[in-house]
């Protein structure tokens, strides 16, 4: 219990101090919001030459769109801290970490949040609107979007958690690590059934990024069973989480620091 | 009585050579990094591909669309400067103070070091082109002897036009003291307006008219339409001609602001 | 019974990997394809003993492994050779329970929170430690009064010059009463009113809750001040490990009288003075017009000269002295490379 009151306490603490910037603050809500706006503009040239991708219409895919922006945001607000992992190992700034008396993953994870991302959160809950009544999906089905939501989340931060075990085991500055997982992320927007089948794989078993955006929006437009969207990202999430912790851990075994 | 040193040589061209080779080391020294950089964009640029080749029925139906796909992806690799990196940090952490005590133009040690990350990616990308030119062959290639060399002059001046969108973009962290959010602006804008992916020529209506006024367009669009032939005759002569006076007005504006925050700057921290 | 050891470090030893590089451009462009790693040993065979409530000042040259040493002890790095128990525990195994127990303060690397005010930190350690109340309020009103920090509490830490983050980072490591703390170049950016300010609190936390103190410090004043012991690190490994007395009785036998002249000495009487200090065994350390220094191994030998000194009524001013701890440690390096080479 102490242990969560020391992470909400980080958490909030951190949180403070970002909403002293409030110039940028404001740029990087709207910055967000125009890298979904942008996003959204290349589905726009990709359906002007294919109305119907691979059985999907505009408004379903628009759904799956809001639903990665909206998984997207949430992890950049509340765990965004591990796309800095490559700084702080360059500079030793684990040290630190490693002298305080918690665990250091969850610690690390929430001391700084990234409230640029409301925009993310914004954006991505008004294209899944959107999208939705455009494709005639209930709206009472928002009520189920936290869960997956936060499934999603859990399963993205998850995966950059393993890229960031990665970066300190492999002992450099390898941002582009956290910007593979980002891109992965960023092409889950597209129903999986466009990729051959061994990017299908990677994207729903191997880094299953799609299975809390695709899946559950398959199931809301009766392409797939509710139990799959409902049981499947929950027990990936777990997994996930609690393999990338261990990644985490064991890569700090070969910590070096750096200097005095 | 003291002897005067000469110092005629502080701030001499050589000393931005300098720069640049002590910058291109660094990334020597880092050597892997450069690896995984293009595996993990040649695997974004795969997926965009992958797409593509989904909506257009394959690589085959239009090939000169896969070579501007392409030759976009290799120019947005390689004008990756990162300089918001270089900058943006250094600013938020007061380290611009060391910088303004060199005795050379800040903006100038600024874009020499930034260009080093675009030498180093280029001749990377160049292993993207040949695995790419075995499948498109011809239509990879420039569409004419002047083609390429409008093209090559048209990516020097896509340098200079991206180095100093970031370089304006950076001055805001001055006011925001965070460089997030001038960064995701920047790259918001160039997403949607450089034709890194798709070309400007497929945007529809009010897109890519708004394109078309924006600075955006030189980084990605310009280079490779001259290139490809997609912006050829007096469309590329205008092309280039727009571009070089967005390199000058943006190169002019930067400094002018750069000049202005400098009267007010305040750098905390000892 | 508790362990009245704080420390039990046994043939303790660190290697680090380091890739080769030749020089020049050429090399750095063949390094992207080809290169050889070498094993770096930072620790060496280390043992020592430390009991509880001892306060020992950990020296050494820069790359003498000073800082690895104090990771080791603290968790952050797993050793590769050797064993170690630190309260009781195994520091990189028992991490988070030998950190709650611990207070650390990295000289290059304050602890703080960069965007945060100093007094939101504090609180935020002080639900991370569980302080209680009763310990909170003994030692925040002490650290904030010993550091002259109540000027600095509101400020973001990134607002602040570097001796004020440090001030602020000694606190910080101190809140929670730790039963061993170690300083890492604690004093670094600190002007002489503020070093004094962190000796004293060194010293009061030794004596409130009689914490233990490995310090590492340049500034060999902050030893003398506060530690009782030495250890002398050299290359990763020990040269030297005993109280300070010790250390200064074994290496630091000479002394010394100095003299501050008036004006200057004749030539006659500065060459009969010459003549008789050369009876005496003495050496001359300086000699010039307005300044005399002469070392002897034994104190005797300086008395009839200091007499003969002040006898040619030109002396302003006459002291003794030790050899600094700071000479000492420079000559012993020095025979340390000389031996090496």
């Amino acid at each position: 219990m102490r242990e969560l009151r020391v992470l909400w306490k980080g958490f909030s603490i951190t949180l403070q101090t970002r909403l002293e910037y409030r110039v940028d603050f404001v740029l990087g809500v709207l910055g967000s919001m125009g890298l979904q706006a942008a996003s959204l503009g290349t589905l726009w040239v990709l359906l002007k030459n294919m109305p119907v991708m691979a059985g999907w219409r505009p408004s379903e895919i628009v759904m799956i769109f809001g639903m990665t922006a909206l998984v997207h945001g949430t992890s950049e607000v509340f765990f965004n801290q591990i796309w800095w992992t490559p700084t702080h190992l360059v500079r030793g700034q684990f040290d630190r970490l490693l002298v305080y008396p918690v665990r250091s993953l969850p610690f690390y994870l929430v001391t700084s949040p990234e409230l640029h991302s409301f925009g993310n959160l914004v954006s991505g809950l008004v294209t899944f609107v959107v999208g939705a009544r455009a494709s005639g999906v209930s709206l009472w089905w928002l009520l189920a979007l936290p869960y997956w939501v936060a499934c999603g989340t859990l399963i993205y931060t998850a995966v950059l958690v393993f890229a960031g075990a990665a970066v300190v085991r492999l002992k450099g500055n390898y941002q582009q690590l956290f910007g593979l997982v980002n891109t992965l992320l960023q092409n889950s927007k597209f129903p999986v059934v466009v990729f051959p089948a061994a990017v299908q794989w990677l994207m729903l078993v191997v880094v299953p990024l799609s299975l809390s955006s695709f899946v559950p929006v398959s199931a809301l437009t009766g392409r797939q069973p509710l139990l799959w969207a409902l049981a499947l990202p929950p027990l990936a999430a777990l997994l996930l989480c609690s393999l990338a912790w261990k990644a985490w851990d064991r890569a700090f075994l070969g910590y070096e620091s750096t200097g005095s | 009585m003291r002897t005067e040193l000469d110092r005629s040589g502080a701030g001499h061209w050589r000393a931005y050579v300098s720069v640049f080779k002590s910058a291109l080391s660094a990334h020597l020294a880092y050597a892997a990094w450069i690896w995984v950089s293009l595996a993990a964009t040649a695997v974004g640029f795969a997926l965009t591909l992958l797409i593509w080749t989904f909506v257009r029925g394959g690589v085959a139906q239009d090939p000169p669309l896969f070579a501007y796909l392409t030759l976009a992806f290799m120019a947005n690799f390689t004008l990756n400067m990162g300089a918001e990196r270089y900058i943006g940090e250094r600013i938020r952490e007061g380290l611009v103070a060391t910088d303004l005590l060199k005795p050379v133009d800040y903006v100038w040690m600024s874009f020499f070091q930034a260009v080093t990350d675009s030498v180093f990616q280029g001749v990377f990308t160049l292993v993207i082109f040949a695995l790419a030119y075995t499948q498109l062959g011809r239509a990879l290639l420039p569409a004419s002897p002047l083609a390429l060399a409008q093209g090559l002059c048209s990516l020097g001046l896509a340098c200079v036009v991206q180095f100093h969108l970031s370089f304006l973009f950076t001055q805001l962290i001055f006011y925001t003291h965070n460089n997030y959010g001038p960064s995701v602006m920047r790259l918001s804008l160039h997403q949607a307006f450089s034709g890194v992916f798709a070309p400007l020529d497929l945007y529809p209506g009010w897109m890519g008219a708004l394109a078309a006024w924006l600075p955006f367009r030189h980084v990605i669009y310009t280079p490779c339409g001259i290139w490809l032939g997609r912006l050829a005759g007096d469309e590329a002569w205008k092309a280039l001609g727009e571009q070089a006076l967005w390199a000058l007005g943006l190169m002019l504006a930067g400094r002018a602001i750069f000049g202005a925050i400098r009267r007010h700057l305040t750098i905390q921290g000892g | 019974m508790s362990d009245p050891l704080a420390m039990d470090v046994r043939h303790l030893g660190k290697d680090y990997t380091r890739r080769l590089r030749k020089p020049g451009f050429s090399g750095a462009l063949a390094g992207l394809f080809f290169s050889q790693k070498q094993l770096v040993p930072a620790v060496r065979d280390l043992s020592f003993r430390i009991p509880r409530g001892a306060q020992v000042g950990l020296i050494g040259e820069n790359g003498a492994g000073k800082s690895t040493t104090v990771k080791l002890l603290c968790g952050i790095l797993v050793p590769s050779a050797g064993e170690l128990t630190v309260l009781g525990l195994q520091p990189w195994r028992q991490r988070r329970q030998l950190a709650a127990r611990i207070g650390v303060v990295f000289g290059q690397k304050p602890q703080l929170l960069w965007d945060i005010p100093v007094r939101e930190t504090f609180s935020l350690l002080k639900e991370m430690y569980g302080i209680p109340q009763a310990v909170f309020d003994k030692t925040y009103p002490k650290v904030v009064d010993l550091l002259d920090l109540e000027p600095l509490l509101a400020s973001p830490v990134r607002q602040l010059s570097l001796g004020q983050r440090m001030r602020c980072d000694l606190a910080a490591a101190v809140l929670h009463a730790p039963d061993l703390t170690f300083l890492d170049e604690p004093t670094i950016g600190l002007d002489v009113v503020a070093k004094q300010q962190a000796r004293e609190l060194i010293k009061w936390l030794a004596r409130e809750f009689g914490s233990t103190l490995i310090l590492t410090t340049h500034d060999l004043t902050d030893i003398t001040e506060t530690c009782q012991r030495v250890i002398l690190l050299d290359k990763g490994g020990l040269l030297f490990d005993g109280s300070l007395k010790r250390f200064e009785d074994r290496f630091a036998r000479e002394r010394r009288v100095v003299a501050e002249l008036e004006r200057p000495l004749s030539p006659a009487a500065a060459a009969r003075l010459k003549a008789r200090f050369k009876r005496l065994k003495l050496r001359t350390v300086d000699w010039s017009p307005l300044r005399i220094c002469l070392a002897s191994d034994r104190s005797a030998g300086l008395n009839p000269a200091a007499a003969a000194l002040l006898a040619t009524g030109r002396v302003a001013e006459l002291d003794f002295e030790r050899t600094e701890v700071e000479e000492i440690v420079r000559q012993l390096y020095s025979k340390a490379k000389a031996a090496r080479a």
